[in-house]
This record gives structure tokens, sequence and C-alpha cells, in this order.
């Protein structure tokens, strides 16, 4: 595997936490793409929004370099994810527990990624958590579970660095060992448990 | 509130003046910034919800390539095509024209035209928000 060919792409609905995320960890200036928000739904969380992408890059080593490119959340954006998705190696899939159905989100975030990436290792951070504790892990694993879906799973603060890059960890071990996504999945559910 | 700034576009004699006074042009639009559509006149066969997002993505990657640049702001975007051109610009903060045009269209004209027709929407925005 060439890591300085990179990409992951983080993903998630409107004020998820995905340019925060990129923002936390990125040791470039990050390409911001915002404008304002003229919309009440997208006002009620935030003032700006990005429309095309944020940008950041973390490196690994001295020639290693992980390109991180965060998507719009709006749906009116979705070309982005043939744009900047299809060659991604791995997506971050960012869901905000306090938004109304997150577990939809979820769905629908699964289903962009399959859409453009139809094996794309993934991992997803539930945030927001101390907004809003419900659902709960477990209605997370019951969705992936019925939809045949094995994929890590992480309670996270995107305002943390550290929990930022735990995710990166994790989707990175995913992309060298395919396998270990279903493992980290069972071995996070048993643990949550 | 989105409703109030399309009349005043539609209404506008600069925006009229843009469809008419090139030809070749073969449609226009002012969107937000984030990608909704305010006003249009486009042909059926264009999708102006699309086109309007594609534009605010557009213009904000251009403005961040400006800026990496170092040069400045971004003015326009132009996008020369197999069979076309378009070109947008800020018209303020919170508003962006496109227009596009067939592929005989001399690109300054339609450039100047955009110019001219922001620089005229720009002052009736500030009004609609004054008063």
């Amino acid at each position: 595997m060439n890591f300085e060919e990179l990409k992951l792409v983080f993903g998630g609905a409107v004020g998820a936490g995905k340019s925060t995320a990129i923002h936390q960890i990125s040791e470039i200036n990050p390409v911001v793409t915002d404008a304002v928000a003229s919309d009440a739904d997208t006002r009620a969380r935030k003032a700006r929004t990005t429309v095309a992408m944020d940008y950041g890059e973390v490196r690994f080593g001295d020639d290693q370099i992980l390109r991180l490119y965060g998507m719009p959340g709006q749906r009116r954006f979705k070309y982005m994810w043939s744009v900047l998705g299809a060659d991604a190696l791995g997506f971050v899939i960012l869901i905000d527990n306090s938004r109304r159905w997150p577990v939809s989100d979820l769905s629908t975030m699964l289903d962009l990624v399959t859409e453009v990436h139809p094996v794309a290792p993934l991992v997803i951070g539930i945030t927001h958590c101390d907004i809003s504790s419900q659902p709960e892990m477990d209605q997370y694993y019951e969705f992936l579970s019925e939809r045949n879906r094995f994929h890590p799973l992480l309670a996270v603060d995107v305002r943390m660095k550290d929990d930022v890059l735990l995710l990166l960890d994790t989707l990175l071990a995913c992309i060298q060992n395919p396998e270990s996504g279903s493992e980290h999945a069972n071995h996070a559910r048993e643990s949550s448990a | 509130m989105t409703t109030d700034k399309k009349d005043v576009v539609m209404n506008s004699t600069a925006f009229t003046k843009l469809l008419n006074s090139i030809a070749n042009v073969e449609g226009a639009l002012v969107v937000t910034s984030d990608g909704f559509v305010v006003a249009a006149k486009c042909s059926p066969n264009v999708e102006e919800r699309r086109l309007a997002a594609m534009t605010s993505s557009s213009i904000a990657l251009g403005s961040q390539l400006a800026d990496g640049l170092g040069q400045g702001r971004c003015e326009h975007l132009i996008l020369e095509n197999g069979k076309g051109l378009f070109v947008c610009r800020n018209i303020d903060e919170g508003n962006i024209l496109a227009v596009f045009a067939g592929p005989d269209t001399k690109i300054g004209n339609l450039v100047s035209a955009c110019r001219q027709c922001a620089d005229e929407l720009k002052p009736l925005f500030d009004e609609r928000l004054a008063g």
C-alpha cells in the first residue's frame, strides 16, 4: 500500500462534526469552503456550512501523508461524493446523536458510501453523545446487524484530537486488514455489552 | 425571504439585460452562497437546484484557489467547455450570479455582462436588506 496516496473521506449530516474533526488533526491550514447558511434548519445549528469540501493533511513519517476530505452534509451536494469519494481508500462516517433520526442518518450515509465505493473500509463515529444519550450504541449495532454490515462504531468527541486520531487509527487498521473491521466491531460490541 | 429576493432579481432590468443583451445566452440564475436557487431563467432541461449547488461549490473552491495563490479575492469563475461557456461571480457575501451561453459566445462579452449585472443587483439586494 502506498500511504502517499492514502485519501480518506469524512461524511455525515450537517453539524455532525466533519469540519471540526479535520481541523483538530490537520497539520496544514485546512482548506475551508464554507458559506453563510441561508436555510433555517442549518442556521439553527451553525452560521456557516461547507459547500464543496474541507481538506486537511496528516503526516505519517517523513513522506507519508493522509489526505483528509470532508464532504458537505446537505443532500443537494451529493455530487461531491462521486467527485471525491470514488477513489477514497476509506471513510469516516460521523453521526450526530442529537439529531432527530440519527439511525436513519447512518442508513443514508451507508447508502451514499456504498453507491460510490461498494466495499469501502469505513469507521463510524457517534458524536454529540453529551447532548443526547439516545439512541444507545446497541441500537446502532442492531441496525448494522440487520443490514449485515459490520463496521467499527465509536462514541467520540471530535473536539478532542485524540478521539479523531482514534477514528483514523481504527480506519487505517481496517484498510490494512479488511477483516479487522468486523473483528473490531465485534470486540467493541462485546465491550459495550 | 428568498421569494422576495427572487422578485428583486426577476423584476430587475439588470437580469433581463443579461439574458437578452448577448446572443446565445441559454440561462442565468442567482443562487445563495450555500447553494439554493434564488431566481432562475433556464431552459427546462437544466436542473436548476443541482446547478445552484454546483455553482456555490465551484466558486467556494475558486475562492480558496485564489487565496492559495495569493491572488486576492476570486472575482469570477469561467468554464470554457466544448459546447459553451459558464461564468459565475459573487454578487455579495451571500449571493452568486451565474450565466451560461452557447459555443459561439465571446468570453469577454459574457464576463463583462455578468459583472455588470452583479454590480447592478448588489445595491438592489442592499436596499432590500435596508428596507
